[in-house]
């Protein structure tokens, strides 16, 4: 969770810019094909179903998953995995699945958050750089947002957290005794997560746009 | 009297085409403190990892407190475990938990005991091995003396029928020896538990142990 709450400085920057962009693009194309009265469906779409939680995976993914991979790591290096086993405890309820949990809400929440902050940079630009009036903005969004808007990033957090979360765990968990292992699987671990978070996103836009 | 461990010609070792030793032999019965010295990476801690299922037994036979451990189920290992007591070699404490905490994790997470309940059991030793002003401190703050007396003081708080210390004097100054020895003294004189030490140094007080061994590439032999 700390890992989590230490990530929002920077997602509120990236947001704040992110959704600043989008509106900013929407609103200056979209007038020029003639169909503006979709603006308000398009940036829903974009901010809370695709650019949100990818995003976010992505800082996610920067902050958490060599962070996790060199925690276990170096547990097992100094010993302290084998440890927690001879005392008798549970390495899964004590480590793994506190870890897991942790990540994978806290991507929950910062999916959501992103989407939040990028409305709020988005009705900045609309304000000051399209000289559009909020309650336009405000209005094209109410109408058209439907429960999946919400339930959507949900699952695509819950999707990307694990993800992370397991990959970060499982190369952790694969060093063996050499601390050389660390840095290594550390860098596993991040092209794996990044490149599965990728394939899930492909399989995501493939799906979504034939439903 | 009841036999805690018995290995009949086990092969043990971190790879089953590299054993440590061809035939380990080596019984344990309550009561009989043993002692098993051998030079560095002979491989007491295997020995010590396998005792507690970490390493696989790629021959022969083990049984820990009557139950075949060749293939140990997750339960059978739990149950066993949470009957051994152990001191790591270099007493490995968790870096990101503090001194209570780390003393309290075997029974919070294998025992389930209440906070209350561990504070209770700490109370007695606190004061023995020094732990008072220590027990808000991570381990990076503490010294080898001192890590090795928590160590010892986590192995001991869950009254393990079984006690393992792996090297449990390298690293103590003088005054943690004799810490060690007045507590194993009470231990030997309340009989409750049963130690199993390994070392690489001769040890003072061979007395204590019922049985002493030598460990070589052979296996373990009667120490004279």
């Amino acid at each position: 969770m700390a890992a989590g709450s230490s990530a929002l400085p920077i997602i509120t920057i990236v947001a704040l810019l992110v959704g600043a962009g989008i509106v900013a693009e929407t609103g200056i194309e979209l007038p020029r094909l003639g169909i503006q009265n979709l603006m308000g469906p398009i940036v829903l779409h974009v901010i809370f179903g695709i650019v949100g939680p990818f995003a976010t995976a992505l800082i996610v993914i920067a902050r958490s998953t060599s962070g996790l991979a060199v925690e276990i790591g170096n547990m097992r290096v100094a010993g302290e995995l084998d440890t927690i086993e001879m005392l008798g405890v549970n390495l899964s309820n004590f480590l793994v699945t506190p870890r897991l949990v942790g990540i994978v809400v806290s991507n929950v929440a910062l999916t959501f958050y992103f989407g939040l902050i990028a409305m709020g940079g988005g009705f900045a630009m609309a304000l000051m750089g399209l000289s559009m009036p909020i309650a336009t903005l405000a209005r094209m969004i109410e109408t058209s947002i439907k429960l999946s808007d919400l339930v959507l990033p949900v699952l695509e957090g819950l999707a990307y957290g694990t993800i992370i979360a397991s990959v970060s765990v499982y190369h952790g968990l694969r060093v063996k005794n050499s601390p050389v292992e660390v840095p290594r699987e550390t860098t596993l671990a991040l092209v794996s997560s990044l490149s599965l978070c990728v394939v899930m996103l492909s399989i995501y836009l493939i799906f979504s746009a034939l439903a | 009297m009841e036999t805690l461990l018995d290995f009949q010609d086990a092969r043990i070792g971190y790879e089953a085409e590299r054993p440590l030793f061809p035939a380990l032999n080596l019984r344990i019965s309550r009561g009989d403190n043993v002692l098993i010295s051998g030079s560095c990476g002979i491989g007491k801690s295997a020995i010590v990892k396998t005792i507690l299922g970490l390493l696989t037994l790629w021959e022969g036979e083990y049984t820990a407190f009557g139950r075949d451990m060749t293939v140990p189920s997750a339960p059978l290992l739990s149950y066993v475990r949470k009957k051994i007591g152990v001191l790591p070699d270099r007493g490995v404490l968790l870096q990101h938990l503090t001194v209570f905490q780390n003393i309290a994790l075997p029974l919070r997470f294998g025992h389930f005991e209440s906070l209350e309940r561990v504070t209770a059991l700490l109370d007695p030793f606190l004061e023995e091995f020094r732990l008072g002003d220590i027990l808000n401190l991570y381990p990076s703050s503490l010294n080898l003396d001192q890590i090795k007396k928590v160590g010892f003081v986590r192995s001991l708080i869950n009254n393990p029928d079984l006690l393992i210390l792996d090297d449990p004097f390298e690293g103590l100054d003088d005054e943690g020896v004799a810490t060690f020895w007045n507590r194993l003294a009470r231990i030997e004189s309340e009989k409750e538990i049963t130690v199993l030490a390994l070392t690489r140094k001769s040890m003072d007080q061979q007395s204590f142990f019922s049985h002493r061994y030598r460990l070589t590439t052979d296996g373990v032999h009667e120490a004279e």
